[in-house]
């Protein structure tokens, strides 16, 4: 990162790695006392943020204080072994779990004790995420009628715990999804059926969580599950997993049924996970004299494509081309206001404040359209970017008149509408009604090598439902990161600290993450729920893959085992522990509820 | 960050090059660098806490580089080694990617250009080479265990002296060689080439690399060579494994219980439950020691199992 003082000025200027530029500005001036409006942060092309470089970070702050007090310039760069001790880590749960059923599988119930980690200092939202964003999310996509969970936040001597790509929604699908699983093995039910039994219903939306937390937005379990279970062609992989067992083969089939919470949000959500500020976005489409657009949008784009989504968006609305849109994004100085993007909310509410805003634009040029074509503003037709009255005036000296003549008047003509300022540029902070909920089905296929105890994924399915799709090349972009992701933790992944508390795995040839060779081919599909809190229906799409991977591959593999008794393991699924509990389990004791 | 006091020197021939080393104290080699540069000179470097004062680079010598197929060279193996006493000679800064791509070396040792496709990724064959593989001697590297099985010679010189060494005596326990792992290679030697014996049809191989997780190193990997006479009975057998321990080793005790048998499944099986012997198992977090050895009959049962099958001869 790189901080500048200008002396002439009394500005300092901040490059940083962050989602969130407009927040590291605000805490920057709170730390230093330092004015908040001669600050100015830029994220410039940031190449991956994943909830990490959410959270205000001591070099922010330090370098951003000895530039002031030098007066001068200040570079500092971490070297990928201070990246991997001082970055933010992610999960680290211990989780005690109860669940209570009747005996034709209905959940009546369930009781967990969270130990979190949150590391030797509590980062920006820390214990936020096992209480808030994990505890109230545990009943996943059932109707769970009674909830107990008690969260208990642990100091250690790790790196800082925070959030992480799903943060407390992976942590909480696991937990149910593992749960549910064992259920249906311990009752003999088809983990398909057993989550049939349970879904919350689709007349049931919008559904308040017992916990009183959340009010689901919207939802078709059903539907979403047997459109996966279609395509992956289910009951034909249980007959060829039957008769490959009688071979001596293990192969498993995973489920994992998830929602998650995306799209943060209302103000009392944002309080609820220790935020002291609403969670509006802030959009400002500004229309140049020459009908070109530039649409200025308080998110932080790292990744995830904005620059084409919110200009389909904005194009949709405005009757343009996404070429004619320019996307401004990641400078407190360009910017004027925003939040930033994590909790998957930059097309929520981001590109909800860009739809609203741009309408905002078009009916000030209908106005100035109408006024140009002596029509009233009702009777003014818009199509393929020309204004036209839709009945004859009279005294109109032209047919149509089109966008651009509509920007050109807005700007350099003297006879603007009565009552309308010149200029085509509005702003919107866009206040979200509620939280949106996107859901789907995973299924993973694997084979577990009773030998080596090596794991390979034969198929994996995603069948996402985040409302209508922006750029589905996006989204679908979004889920293979995401099932990359969720793949590195369950099979690769992990912290490790020697006795004397260093870190261990603090580089490339210690720390495994998912390359290439370590992922399947991935099949995706949606189906299409809109929210009724979103103008546009859509839900966030950018963590729903890290969420649900964990425990299809982790209920695939035990599924594979359990001919051995296996009902238990612990992520990352090292070969070598997944053969040593295969072992375990095999001289220990029968399968609970007898041969499967 | 910018590593300091550093001489980089640019020797054009090998004579040039010893007597560079001779004239510097604390001089390194630098043969593609893969293995050197970050562990050693990049700011990052992890694995070494010395780091040399003078890198001598060997890119610029061109009578280190190269693939030659010597036609009946008189052979310091003695005998007959199947492939009619052809000798290949393959300068030690030729890279992986060379030997991966070369036709000559496609047609007399195929365990060579098999090997040379499992190691990292096209970027890294194009620079890493193997001279200076050898010379680094990872615990954990594929050439190695290559050299072994494919009975290479290491072909050695000082600025005062020369000397052919054996694959197997290159790499020995209590070798002070200046890589990861110990080798025979003293202060001042340079490895100038690989010769390795040609092989025909009798003869199948196969390379089985189990990729490190992590590193993408070979957590384990295996490289088989079988030799069989007129009546498919085992005439030669070399077996040897690295990443299991401190360097890559035969697995003589294997190697053993199929010489002179043919490769029946229960041959097999006997072999691979020999390959342990002798074999000091160092594991990590991935996989631990006792992992490692359960692993390596494993290993050596599947690559010596995909010989005795047709369609994957050579």
């Amino acid at each position: 990162m790189l901080a500048d003082y200008d002396d002439r000025m009394a500005t300092v200027t901040v490059h940083s790695s962050t989602q969130s530029p407009h927040i590291i500005k605000r805490m920057l001036a709170e730390v230093l006392s330092f004015p908040e409006h001669r600050l100015r942060v830029v994220a410039p092309d940031v190449g991956g943020g994943f909830g990490s470089k959410l959270h205000l970070y001591p070099e922010e702050v330090l370098l951003t204080a000895l530039a002031i007090r030098l007066r001068r310039a200040v570079r500092w760069t971490a070297t990928r072994s201070e990246d991997f001790k001082a970055t933010n880590h992610g999960r680290d749960h211990v989780q005690d779990v109860e669940l209570c059923a009747t005996a034709d599988g209905i959940i009546t119930g369930i009781k967990a004790t969270l130990f979190a980690n949150l590391g030797a200092y509590v980062s920006g939202m820390a214990a936020g995420v096992p209480t808030a964003n994990c505890a109230f999310m545990l009943t996943g996509v059932y109707r769970i009628p009674n909830v107990h969970v008690d969260t208990l936040g642990v100091l250690t001597n790790t790196s800082r715990v925070d959030t992480y790509r799903g943060a407390g929604r992976p942590e909480a699908t696991y937990l149910i999804e593992r749960m549910v699983d064992q259920l249906a093995r311990q009752l003999r039910i088809d983990p398909a059926e057993i989550r049939r039994r349970n879904f919350i219903p689709p007349d049931a939306f919008p559904y308040p969580v017992p916990t009183g937390a959340f009010v689901f937005d919207s939802g078709n379990y059903q539907h979403n599950l047997d459109t996966a279970l279609g395509i992956v062609g289910y009951d034909q992989l249980r007959g060829e997993q039957a008769q490959l067992r009688r071979r001596g083969r293990y192969r498993g089939i995973g489920l994992a049924t998830y929602t998650e919470f995306t799209g943060l949000g209302p103000g009392w959500a944002n309080a609820q996970v220790g935020f002291s500020f609403g969670g509006w976005e802030y959009a400002r489409v500004l229309v140049h004299p020459t009908g070109r657009v530039s649409v200025h949008v308080g998110s932080a784009d790292h990744g995830q494509g904005h620059a084409t989504s919110y200009a389909q968006i904005a194009a949709d609305a405005l009757g343009l081309r996404p070429e004619d849109i320019d996307i401004v994004e990641g400078d407190t100085a360009r910017v004027e206001f925003g939040l930033g993007t994590f909790n998957s909310r930059s097309m929520p509410v981001g590109g909800s404040a860009v739809h609203e805003c741009s309408q905002k634009v078009l009916a000030k040029a209908r106005r100035i359209a109408a006024h140009a074509l002596g029509a009233a503003v009702e009777d003014v037709q818009y199509e393929a970017a020309v204004f036209t009255a839709s009945k004859p005036t009279g005294s109109s000296p032209r047919d149509g008149v089109t966008w651009e003549e509509v920007a050109r008047l807005a700007h350099f003509v003297p006879d603007i509408p009565p009552g309308i300022e010149p200029g085509l540029d509005e702003r919107v902070f866009y206040d979200p009604k509620g939280l949106a909920f996107p859901f789907g089905t995973y299924i993973a296929v694997v084979d577990v090598d009773p030998a080596t105890g090596d794991i390979t994924i034969d198929r994996f399915l995603a069948v996402d439902d985040c409302g209508p799709l922006i750029n589905p090349m996006l989204a679908r972009g979004q889920v293979h990161g995401g099932i990359a992701q969720g793949l590195g933790q369950a099979l690769l992944e992990g912290a490790r600290y020697d006795d004397a508390g260093c870190l261990v795995s603090g580089n490339w040839t210690t720390y495994a993450f998912p390359r290439a060779q370590h992922l399947p081919r991935l099949e995706t599909a949606h189906t299409v729920t809109p929210s009724p809190f979103t103008p546009l229906g859509i839900k966030g799409i950018g963590e729903a893959g890290a969420i649900a991977t964990p425990p299809a591959i982790v209920n695939a593999v035990l599924d594979a085992l359990a001919p051995l008794g296996v009902t238990h393991l612990d992520m990352p699924l090292h070969p070598e522990q997944v053969l040593a509990d295969s072992r375990q389990a095999t001289t220990d004791s029968r399968p609970l509820g007898g041969t499967p | 960050m910018t590593p300091a006091g550093l001489d980089y020197l640019q020797p054009t021939s090998i004579s040039e090059a010893l007597e560079m080393v001779s004239l510097h104290e604390d001089a390194t080699f630098l043969a593609g660098g893969h293995a050197l540069l970050p562990d050693s000179i990049l700011p990052q470097s992890h694995r070494r806490h010395t780091r040399p004062s003078t890198l001598i680079d060997l890119g610029r010598i061109a009578e280190l580089r190269g693939i030659e197929v010597l036609e009946d060279a008189g052979s310091p193996h003695g005998g007959d080694s199947g492939g009619a006493g052809r000798l290949v000679r393959i300068g030690a800064m030729t890279t992986t990617a060379e030997i991966e791509y070369s036709p000559d070396i496609a047609r007399t040792v195929p365990l060579l250009s098999k090997a040379a496709t499992a190691i990292s990724d096209p970027l890294i064959r194009n620079r890493a080479t193997l001279g200076g593989s050898l010379a680094e001697a990872d615990p954990h590297g594929d050439w190695p265990p290559v050299v072994l099985a494919t009975d290479a010679t290491m072909q050695l010189r000082s600025r005062d002296s020369e000397r052919a060494v054996p694959a197997g005596d290159f790499f020995t326990r209590d070798g002070t060689g200046p890589g990861t792992g110990p080798t025979t290679l003293r202060p001042g030697e340079l490895l100038t080439a690989v010769t390795v014996p040609a092989v025909d049809a009798r003869t199948r191989s196969t390379y089985l690399k189990r990729m490190h997780p992590a590193s993408g190193h070979a957590m384990l990997g295996v490289a088989v060579a079988v030799t069989v006479d007129a009546d498919q009975a085992c005439r030669d057998c070399r077996i040897a494994i690295t990443g299991a321990g401190a360097v890559a080793t035969r697995a003589v005790g294997a190697e053993a219980q199929l010489v002179g048998s043919r490769p029946t499944p229960a041959a097999i099986e006997g072999a691979a439950h020999a390959a342990n012997d002798g074999i000091e198992f160092i594991g990590d977090a991935f996989g631990s020691a006792a992992y490692l050895a359960d692993l390596v009959p494993i290993y050596v049962n599947r690559a010596l199992s995909q010989l005795a099958t047709p369609s994957t001869r050579r």
